[in-house]
Parts: C-alpha cells; sequence; structure tokens
C-alpha cells in the first residue's frame, strides 16, 4: 500500500517550536479552574447548589480545551510544512521521452510499441508529453539525476541518438532501464546544439534573436544566465556571450582556454597581447585562439543601430559563431551509446523509493472545520445562567 | 449633618469616642431639655459612682454629710434598655464593597452610639453579648463612665460559634428579670427559627424586644456572576456554584425568607429594622430610633 512507512519530513521544522504554545490553553484553562473565588457568606443557607449543570460545563470546557490545543498544534504542523512519504511503485509502463525528438517520430514509435501507460519528457522532473515540449536537456545529467529515483527505476528510455555527448564526471543509471532510440547512427548528421550561456547584462538583440533562431531552425536553443563571472565553466558551457566594457577577467580567460567559445565586441580588451585574425566577411570580426578555446571579437560596438539594424541578423551571427569549429569540437568531444552504456548501475539498496507528498491541502481543511466546531462550541452556550466565562 | 461613611467606621479605634461623635452630631440642634435625674420622683439616694454625672449630685446633702449622694428616681430604676448582640460567627460577615467594614464592627459602633444617645436622655442600658462560646454581661447603669465601660467591652467582642443552646440561654434568662426593653441586634440567620423565638419569648414575658437585623448589600443585591467556592461561617462546607446560574433562585428564596421574618415581628408590634452596614450609621440609628418612637 501507499502508507507503508510513513515518515515525517519538515520543510520549515523551526515552526515545531510553536507546539511549545500547546502550554498556553492549558495554563488558561488549569489557571482558571484554581481562580475560582472563595468567599464567606453567611446567607449560603439560600443557596443550593446544582452538581449536574455544573459537570456539563466542565465537560464542555473540556471539549473547548481539547478543540483548541488541537487548533494550536495543527497550525504548528501547518506552518512546518510536513512531508508525508509515499512510496512509489516503479512500473515497466513508464516511456520517458527525449525532448529533441520530433512529434511526428514519436507518434510512429509509439504506434509500434504501443503499452505505455506513461509518457513522460525526459527531464530531471519528468512532465507528460501533452505539456508544452521542454528545452533539450543535458542527457548525461538527466540520467544521472532519474537513476535513483524509484518511480522511474524500470522505466523505457527513448533517445534521438543511440550516441550521445558524454559529460563530465560519472553517469548513473538504473540497470533495469530499457532503451531505445530512433537513429543507430549516432550524432553525426545532427550537430548538438551548443549550451549558450550570458554572463551579465547582455545586448538588447540577444533574447529576440534566439527567439527567431528558435522560431525558425533551432527549437532546443537555450539560453543560460550566468550570474557571477566564476560560474562560467567551459564543462558547463560551450558558448558565452560577454558584454562589459573593460579587460577580460583572469576567470573568463581560463574559460576559454578550457575549450569555450567567447562573444564579445570590441570593447572588451584582453590581458596584455592576443594575435588576433580578421576574418572575412562584411562585419568587421575577429578571432583569436587562446588554448583549446578562442575568442571572438565583433570589430564595431554590438550596442549600435548599424550592428543589429539588419534582417538577417540571427543567422548570420549564427553562422559566425557556428563557424568557429563548433561540429568539429562537439564531434571530438566523448561519446557514450545507448548499446554500451558508460554508467555506473545504481544498486537497489540506493534508490529511495519514496517520494514526498506534501500534505497542506488535507491539513487546511482540517484546521478551518476543527475552528468552525470550536466557534460553535463556544459560541453555544447555555441560553440560562448569563454569567458564562469564556 | 455629615454622615459618617464605612471606611472611617472601620478605620476609628475609639469606639466610645466615634460614638459620641455621632451621637452629638445626631443631636445637633434638638433642645437640650434637661430631665434632671432622669425622673421626677425621687426615690433614693445612692453614693456616687465614677461615671455619674456631676449634676446629679445633690449638693446640700454633700453640704451636710460631706459626702457624695445622687439622687436617683422610681421609674429609672426599674426600666433600663438591654441591648444584646449576636456575635456568633456569621456576624464576622465583611461588606464586599469595604472589606474592612463587617456585621460585628457595624454592630458595635451602632450599639456604643445608641448607649450614648440613651445617656444622653438619662436613661439606664446594659449589654449582653451571646454565642454559644461565652456570653458577656455589662449590667445596667447610667452615664458617661458607664458607656465608657461598654464600649471597651465592646471592643474586645470577637465573633465566633453559634447562636447559644437553650440551655446556656438559662442563665441569660435571670438577666432579664428586671424590667427592660431589650434591643436585639444581629442578622438573623437563623439554622432553626432560634433567635425569632427568644425574641419571642422575651415578648411574652413583658419586656418589648426591638430588632435590628444586619445585612451586607451584597446577601440582598447578590452582585457575582462566576463561579464561586461559598464558605459558611457558621458550617464547615463549602459550596461550589455558578453565581450566575443561582442569583435568580438566591434572590427569591432570601426576599421570601426575609418578608417571613418581617411578618413574623410585626405581628409581635415590633418591627424588624434591616439594615445594610454599607449605610451610613446615622441613617439607620434613625431609622431604628422612627419605627420604635417610644426609645426616640
Amino acid at each position: 500500500m501507499l502508507w507503508q512507512s510513513p515518515q515525517w519530513l519538515w520543510q520549515s521544522p523551526q515552526w515545531l517550536w510553536l507546539l511549545a504554545a500547546l502550554a498556553i490553553p492549558l495554563l488558561i484553562h488549569l489557571l482558571r479552574r484554581s481562580a475560582t473565588r472563595e468567599i464567606p457568606f453567611a446567607a449560603a443557607h439560600w443557596l443550593q447548589e446544582k452538581r449536574p449543570y455544573r459537570k456539563r460545563r466542565l465537560l464542555r470546557e473540556k471539549w473547548l480545551l481539547l478543540l483548541r490545543m488541537l487548533l494550536l498544534a495543527l497550525l504548528a504542523l501547518l506552518l512546518a510544512q510536513p512531508l508525508l512519504q509515499r512510496d512509489a511503485a516503479a512500473s515497466a509502463d513508464t516511456l520517458l521521452v527525449d525532448p529533441r525528438i520530433a512529434r511526428a517520430e514519436l507518434e510512429i514509435f509509439l504506434q509500434d510499441h504501443p503499452g505505455f501507460r506513461q509518457r513522460l519528457w525526459l527531464q530531471p522532473q519528468p512532465t507528460p508529453i501533452s505539456a508544452a515540449r521542454p528545452p533539450a536537456t543535458d542527457l548525461w545529467k538527466t540520467l544521472s539525476g532519474l537513476a535513483a529515483a524509484g518511480a522511474f527505476r524500470r522505466a523505457h528510455i527513448l533517445l534521438r541518438n543511440a550516441e550521445n555527448p558524454s559529460g563530465h564526471g560519472a553517469l548513473s543509471v538504473s540497470p533495469h532501464w530499457q532503451w531505445h532510440a530512433l537513429e543507430n547512427t549516432g550524432a553525426d548528421d545532427a550537430t548538438p546544439l551548443p549550451k549558450l550561456a550570458l554572463l551579465g547584462p547582455g545586448p538588447p538583440w540577444l533574447e529576440a534573436m534566439l527567439q527567431q533562431l528558435r522560431d525558425a531552425t533551432l527549437p532546443q536553443l537555450a539560453l543560460q544566465t550566468l550570474d557571477t563571472i566564476d560560474a562560467a565553466n567551459a564543462k558547463a558551457q560551450d558558448w558565452l556571450i560577454y558584454d562589459t566594457p573593460g579587460t577580460l577577467p583572469g576567470a573568463l580567460q581560463q574559460f576559454v582556454r578550457d575549450g569555450g567559445l567567447l562573444i564579445t565586441d570590441q570593447r572588451v580588451r584582453p590581458q596584455g597581447t592576443l594575435r588576433f585574425v580578421e576574418l572575412a566577411g562584411d562585419e568587421p570580426l575577429q578571432a583569436a585562439a587562446l588554448g583549446r578555446g578562442s575568442w571572438l571579437r565583433y570589430g564595431r560596438d554590438w550596442h549600435s543601430d548599424g550592428f543589429f539594424h539588419r534582417a538577417d541578423l540571427p543567422q548570420t551571427l549564427w553562422r559566425q559563431w557556428f563557424a568557429q569549429d563548433w561540429a568539429l569540437q562537439a564531434r571530438s568531444r566523448g561519446h557514450w551509446s545507448i548499446d554500451a552504456s558508460p554508467g555506473i548501475p545504481v544498486a537497489d539498496a540506493a534508490v529511495h523509493r519514496s517520494h514526498l507528498a506534501p500534505l497542506q491541502h488535507g491539513l487546511l481543511l482540517a484546521f478551518v472545520l476543527l475552528l468552525a466546531l470550536e466557534r460553535i462550541v463556544a459560541l453555544a452556550r447555555p441560553a440560562r445562567g448569563g454569567g458564562g466565562r469564556d | 449633618m455629615q454622615l459618617t461613611d464605612p471606611l472611617t467606621l472601620a478605620s476609628t479605634r475609639d469606639l466610645a469616642w466615634l460614638s459620641r461623635h455621632i451621637a452629638e452630631g445626631m443631636l445637633l440642634g434638638m433642645q437640650h431639655s434637661q430631665r434632671r435625674g432622669a425622673g421626677v420622683e425621687f426615690q433614693q439616694y445612692r453614693s456616687y459612682e465614677p461615671g455619674d454625672s456631676i449634676r446629679h449630685i445633690d449638693w446640700k446633702l454633700f453640704a451636710r454629710s460631706d459626702r457624695y449622694y445622687v439622687r436617683e428616681a422610681e421609674q429609672e430604676s426599674r426600666m433600663h434598655v438591654c441591648i444584646a448582640l449576636d456575635t456568633s460567627a456569621s456576624m464576622a460577615q465583611p461588606s464586599f464593597t469595604h472589606p474592612q467594614l463587617s456585621k460585628l464592627h457595624y454592630a458595635k459602633c451602632w450599639i456604643a452610639t445608641l448607649c450614648w444617645l440613651l445617656h444622653r436622655q438619662g436613661e439606664r442600658f446594659s449589654l449582653l453579648a451571646l454565642n454559644d462560646g461565652e456570653m458577656r454581661h455589662i449590667p445596667s447603669g447610667q452615664g458617661e463612665g458607664h458607656h465608657r465601660r461598654i464600649a471597651l467591652a465592646l471592643a474586645q467582642l470577637r465573633a465566633a460559634g453559634h447562636w447559644p443552646g437553650e440551655a446556656q440561654l438559662a442563665s441569660a434568662w435571670k438577666l432579664f428579670e428586671q424590667p427592660c426593653q431589650v434591643v436585639l441586634v444581629s442578622d438573623f440567620f437563623e439554622r432553626g427559627q432560634e433567635i425569632s423565638t427568644f425574641a419571642a419569648r422575651l415578648q411574652a414575658a413583658g419586656r418589648p424586644c426591638l430588632p435590628l437585623q444586619l445585612l451586607v448589600e451584597a446577601e440582598e443585591t447578590f452582585p457575582f456572576s462566576s463561579e464561586l467556592k461559598i464558605r459558611d461561617p457558621e458550617s464547615p462546607a463549602i459550596t461550589e456554584l455558578d453565581a450566575g446560574a443561582q442569583r435568580a433562585d438566591y434572590l427569591r428564596a432570601f426576599g421570601a425568607a426575609q418578608k417571613q421574618l418581617a411578618a413574623r415581628f410585626a405581628a409581635r408590634e415590633c418591627p424588624l429594622t434591616s439594615v445594610a452596614i454599607e449605610r451610613p450609621l446615622e441613617q439607620s440609628l434613625r431609622r431604628f430610633v422612627d419605627a420604635h418612637s417610644r426609645i426616640g
């Protein structure tokens, strides 16, 4: 069953201190009970006790106390945001689809392989394929992340190519995965898209240009935005657009040396001297080789109208950037094939078979219901007597 | 006339002075009709005792005999006012608005003041304080010194125990052999009808009994609304109750009991004067005196 071993996790456990507030209604109750005033009253002869009424009242107060403590406890729980671990069943009728696969190709595949109940995009957090197509992700990383997820332990994985560029670090896989690929030939005709990144505020035309490229030919193109210079890493990004005038920082120089492509305009100057080679074309453009990578530098300020007021800007720029040996670089990188997966199998024991279900809605509902109940009990005081305390 | 407030009553130690002050205030403007000798008919001489007014000394006799003699009238020697004070534990009931003032304390002030008024009229008066533990009696006398004696005795009284039983009362009956009027000061909260019976027996013996009932305001209005533990000073039990729910029942029962008590005394032609101790002492004394114009 789903509830096999419920184990509580808290998103903000500091709120559990609020449980100490349970003492407040308890204290009030105790203090009130003992605070019954004692008076000497010589005319007590004309008073008579009415026990049953008092007992009923005490019972009601106990109920109120219980309800109020429950309310407080629920409030603390709500704020602490509990997560209930539930076991996830590893089903074999799950299909994880590489987002690069076109819709038509997928339909054909599904006709050949019916019987997949759950069809998801292959992503760090898989979404159903009825949802919008997500941008292409790093297969290497994504697969490593999913290898330990219990729900996808026995999934079928459909890739576009049997051979894919390998990443840095180790690949983890589930030994129960079943691999499919649309093309067994490898990645020769389809060069993988470079991982494009932007450091700092980019030129204003960049977003529009990428959008045009996505609409036209490269739907998977994604732009990563880096916040700090230190985030630039040739392992994580292929191309880096840098738009801050001044001397090139050392970290970026290291990025180029490690094999990245740096794209700037004339306002960025190198540390020391670099031998730039003028490239042919109608646009003044120069390139310099630095370590394993290169630096592409535009001869004009790319903020000027003359630079970007052109209809063919996206295609021109893409061609210029792509021409910097990207195809060769991509091909020369390591590849892995689904036939001989280099991954390290994740043992069954290491799989966390559970996913966490938030309980907020149920708790909130219970809180509102209890609050209503408490109000009803508190306000439905007996009509007689009149002088009750609250 | 400036009335005495409960705080003054509660905080003044000197009962003699206080009562004299209140009584003189009440007498202000009244004719000082000298009822010299208190009684027109001469009966006998008696030797002077401290406390007797100098005015009553027969100076001619002093000149003859070199001794002080006081003239006494026949009427006085026989008739006096005996003030009977119930000192059972219920009389310790304090006021709820002025917790310093209890029924007993009010009664002491009231009695002392009455005694001064009696003294100013030349009447004789005695004091009998009763509970089942002890019985304090000050024999009848007159004059300022006697008033002082009474005030002193009053100041020493403590409230404890119950109204005395039949056997204990037997010794008290001897005190009423002389003709007297009895002023009975109590709260008249009886377990049976013991206090009423006492008054009825006095009445039957030809000793007019003038009752004064002392209450606190809370007993008449029951202004409580919360959970209460109620301790009856004359019984060990503690009653726990919801005062708000009990209020109507209590007021009905108490009102009925009061009406019954008043009716019982009215039937014997000595109306009951009920006084809340939060009211000024002058008012209650005036009401009492007006109700029994024979004294006033």
